[in-house]
């Protein structure tokens, strides 16, 4: 726990304006050596700008005000350009959101994690002999526990998995000694496993002495790291206290709505047992491995989904859980085993006979920003789709039948008729997802393939997603297949869970049995790494 | 299944082994080398091939006899003499046979140009020393001038005037920049002789012509490359390292903006050879452009040929050089190859 060390950096009475537009609103707090603030808070809280305003990179158009800003008992007010670049890397460190970019891709790994150190550490020294340049990256590397520092320093980012760039980029943060880390939604595009590693990796920085300034959208993600906490909302901080303390007792409502969408591990009742609608048989899938040799993305893996019921399946990234789900919608087929749609043979028929029934089974993908035409209005999305049932179903419904029925499928998932005019980027995350699902029941499907249909989202957006599914399938009795890597997720809506791993199928069985008394390894290990809210 | 135990790294190692597989590709060269330079060679000789033939077919597409146009307009000739002509030319064969000889000749290096009387590859040899003088040095004009403009526009009080400029040199017709700069400099100044076509000032006027529109597209283009460099999210990583604007141009987004670039300069070759056409004509001088305009003009199929099958080559020897800079800058582009 913190034990007061001195403060690293005092924030108070900290705007944020661009135009008329507050952005950040009067925000006050400070984090102390060898302590962890978390700024809590949905996207467009602000919570990322208070982060930058500690490196002074606030984006070009923002104007800043503070009535106190120090960094290292500094006053940073008045800093100039030049100024800053002093401070940045060598007193504060920033560990940019989004780790798998966050790596210059042209440059090796090893350059990156120098370059903070070559530009404040070795003033003066016209250059940095190689042998110490080396050595100094191989320690950094070994300080986040990168294995075969020498090999990943040669390297180029994208030749590293997601978890250790991560690690990388850490290591680029700490180069210059800093003595606060403002670390930026550091876990959010990793795998479970991975992201408690990180987080276990900075746990240990912390205890170093360093100051941590963690920001996230997700409670249960920095619960265990976190001293203290901030929840932030509309640019304000609405409450901040000790982390024990604001789980156990939250004061402030925004705080107990975030709380509440975290999703807890917690198995619904099961459903009685329709008729199965969409069935695997021992599916394989091969490609060809980059090299030599074939990589198995799915491999001999058999499924069963009954009406109404959901299926959950859980993985990794690479564990093959998109190309099962490419292979269930028929969009690519098996080398090996068949998929049978409601009892009728589906993945075997030429794709000319599949398309009068490829509305039974719609696709709920991650990102609706790519899925959705950027120049079509919603309207214009959700016509298409009518169209496309009307002439498949040989009706001939007019057109101004089916502006109320687009207006009647927005309702259902709880968005108003008034967004019919409006364009995908004018919609909020949670609204495009919305949007997307509108479009699959437009075509009456029986089943609806979602392949991460929330990872993209906030928490608290997530929960309120996550609620429309399982209205509609209980409303439409559909089927779901849902893909996630997010085992709390899965367990709130699945009947039945499958998780994959390489491939495989390594465990499967009701959510009850899976998720009390799992039996693989790499479920409990999954189980385990799932970041949780400390019970209360 | 797969065994596994507890231990600390094993998602991370999971991962590692499928990328090592590809980190193999990229430090050890792959075995399939030599398969791969010839199927550049055999794409190279397939576009050489598929130009000469486009070629031939819009020569002979054209309607008139090309014995009038070798013998000029004045020319009070017998038909016996014309068809004797036709018969030292090969010209009496059927098209195919033609086409055949021509395409043979040209392997050889035996054809023979109809107007100058003597083989296209003494003509070509005689004549490339001018046209890439002036090509040469054009280029050199244009990176070097678009260098200049990239860094003003580094100050933001600039940038619209750059952007302006090129936009403005982007527009302009290669013969329109000649002539304002043979009126300019050449004749009001008296900076530049506007008639003499050897020595190096002769040679100013000219390659500035042909490079100005091309540093205007460099210029464009390489600014939009680290623009789009400098928004990615490294960008924001590599200046929270305190680096200053100069390193992030220098270390980051200049590979970046190179990369994008180079793939422009297929681009750049055809209106630097294009180009050339045009400013050898404006400034009269001597070289290729001239003889290609002449070629046409006398119907030269042999000429036409062999300049089209040179133009072909050099395009398919850039593209490929291209390729290997690209690959070298990107290992993004080495590891998916």
């Amino acid at each position: 726990m913190g034990s007061a060390g001195r403060t690293v950096t005092r924030v108070r009475g900290l705007s944020i304006r661009f135009g008329d537009a507050v952005v950040v609103d009067d925000v006050a707090f400070t984090v102390a050596a060898g302590e962890c603030l978390a700024i809590v808070g949905e996207s467009g809280s602000g919570k990322t700008l208070t982060g930058r305003a500690l490196l002074g990179l606030a984006p070009p158009g923002a104007a800043l005000e503070a009535t106190e800003l120090t960094v290292t008992g500094l006053d940073a007010r008045r800093y100039t350009e030049r100024d800053w670049r002093r401070v940045r890397g060598s007193r504060v460190g920033l560990i940019a959101q989004d780790a798998l970019v966050a790596l210059d891709p042209l440059r090796r790994v090893g350059a990156e994690v120098i370059e903070a150190f070559e530009v404040h550490a070795a003033p003066g020294r016209a250059r940095m002999d190689a042998a110490m340049r080396r050595s100094r990256v191989i320690d950094l590397l070994r300080r986040v526990a990168v294995p075969e520092p020498e090999l990943r320093a040669r390297q180029y980012p994208l030749e590293l998995s997601g978890g250790l760039r991560q690690r990388a980029l850490i290591a680029s943060a700490l180069s210059g000694d800093p003595v606060l880390l403002v670390a930026d939604e550091p876990t959010t595009a990793l795998d479970v496993t991975v992201q408690r590693r990180v987080l276990e990796l900075l746990a240990e920085l912390k205890r170093s002495g360093i100051g941590l300034l963690l920001i996230s959208h997700d409670l249960a993600a920095v619960a265990q790291l976190a001293d203290r906490i901030a929840v932030m909302h509309h640019g304000r901080i609405v409450e901040s206290r000790p982390t024990r303390e604001l789980l156990s007792a939250p004061e402030h409502p925004y705080t107990r709505m975030l709380l509440d969408a975290v999703p807890r591990p917690d198995v619904r009742a099961e459903a009685g047992d329709g008729e199965v609608v969409l069935e695997a048989r021992s599916v394989s899938k091969r490609y060809p491995a980059p090299g030599r040799g074939v990589r198995r993305a799915v491999d001999g893996v058999s499924l069963q989904l009954r009406r109404g019921q959901t299926l959950g399946i859980v993985g990794e990234s690479g564990s093959g859980k998109s190309t099962l789900a490419r292979v269930l919608l028929a969009l690519e087929r098996p080398d090996h085993g068949e998929v049978l749609l409601e009892g009728a043979p589906w993945s075997v028929l030429p794709e000319r006979r599949r398309r009068t029934r490829r509305h039974a089974l719609q696709l709920i993908d991650q990102d609706p920003f790519g899925s959705l035409d950027p120049r079509f209005t919603i309207a214009h999305v959700l016509h298409e789709a009518l169209r496309l049932n009307d002439t498949g179903n040989g009706g001939r419904a007019g057109a101004r039948d089916r502006v109320e029925r687009a207006g009647a499928l927005l309702a259902e998932v709880g968005l108003e008729t008034g967004l019919l005019s409006r364009r995908p980027h004018e919609l909020s995350g949670g609204q495009r997802q919305r949007v997307a699902i509108a479009r699959a029941l437009a075509r009456e499907p029986r089943v609806l393939v979602c392949d991460e249909p929330v990872s993209a989202l906030d928490v608290s957006v997530q929960a309120q997603v996550l609620e429309l599914l399982e209205r509609l399938r209980d409303e439409r009795r559909l089927s779901m297949v849902f893909i996630s890597h997010d085992l709390a997720v899965v367990s709130r809506l699945a009947d039945h869970v499958l998780v994959m791993r390489d491939g495989r199928a390594v465990e499967q069985g009701t959510a009850r049995e899976v998720l009390r008394h799992p039996e693989h390894p790499f479920t409990r290990e999954l189980l385990d790494a799932a970041p949780r809210l400390p019970s209360p | 299944m797969p065994p596994s135990s507890p231990d600390g790294g094993r998602a991370a190692k999971r991962v590692d082994t499928r990328r090592s597989a590809s980190q193999t590709s990229l430090s050890a060269p792959p075995t399939s080398l030599v398969a791969r330079a010839l199927g550049r060679l055999g794409g190279m000789l397939l576009v050489m091939w598929g130009a000469t033939t486009a070629g031939f077919i819009a020569l002979r597409a054209i309607p008139g006899d090309p014995v009038d146009v070798m013998l000029g307009v004045t020319a009070s000739v017998g038909e016996s003499v014309r068809q004797q002509i036709r018969v030292e030319w090969g010209l009496d064969e059927p098209p195919v046979v033609q086409y055949f000889t021509v395409l043979g000749r040209l392997v050889t290096g035996e054809l023979d140009s109809y107007q100058l009387r003597q083989p296209v590859m003494t003509v070509i040899a005689d004549q490339a020393m001018p046209t890439l003088q002036l090509t040469g040095l054009a280029l050199v004009f244009a990176l070097g001038l678009a260098t200049v403009g990239i860094l003003l526009a580094r100050l933001p009080a600039l940038r619209p005037m750059v952007s302006t400029f090129e936009l403005a040199l982007v527009s302009s017709p290669t013969f329109w920049i000649g002539l304002v700069l043979l009126a300019v400099f050449g004749y009001q100044l008296r900076w530049f002789p506007t008639a003499a076509s050897a020595g190096l000032p002769a040679l100013v006027l000219p390659a500035l012509t042909l490079a100005l529109p091309l540093t205007g597209i460099v210029s464009q283009v390489f600014r939009q490359g680290i623009g789009h460099a400098e928004s990615q999210p490294f960008a924001l990583t590599a200046r929270a390292r305190g680096i200053s604007d100069v390193r992030l141009l220098s270390r980051h987004s200049l590979r970046h903006a190179a990369g994008e670039t180079l793939t422009l300069s297929g681009y750049l070759v055809g209106s630097l050879l294009g180009g050339a056409v045009l400013v050898e004509t404006v400034f009269a001088r001597q070289g290729l452009g001239a003889v290609t305009v002449r070629a046409i003009l006398g119907r030269d199929l042999p000429m036409v040929l062999a300049l089209i099958a040179l133009a072909a080559a050099v395009f398919a020897v850039i593209n490929l050089l291209v390729d290997l800079l690209v690959a070298r800058i990107d290992p993004r582009v080495r590891m998916a190859g």
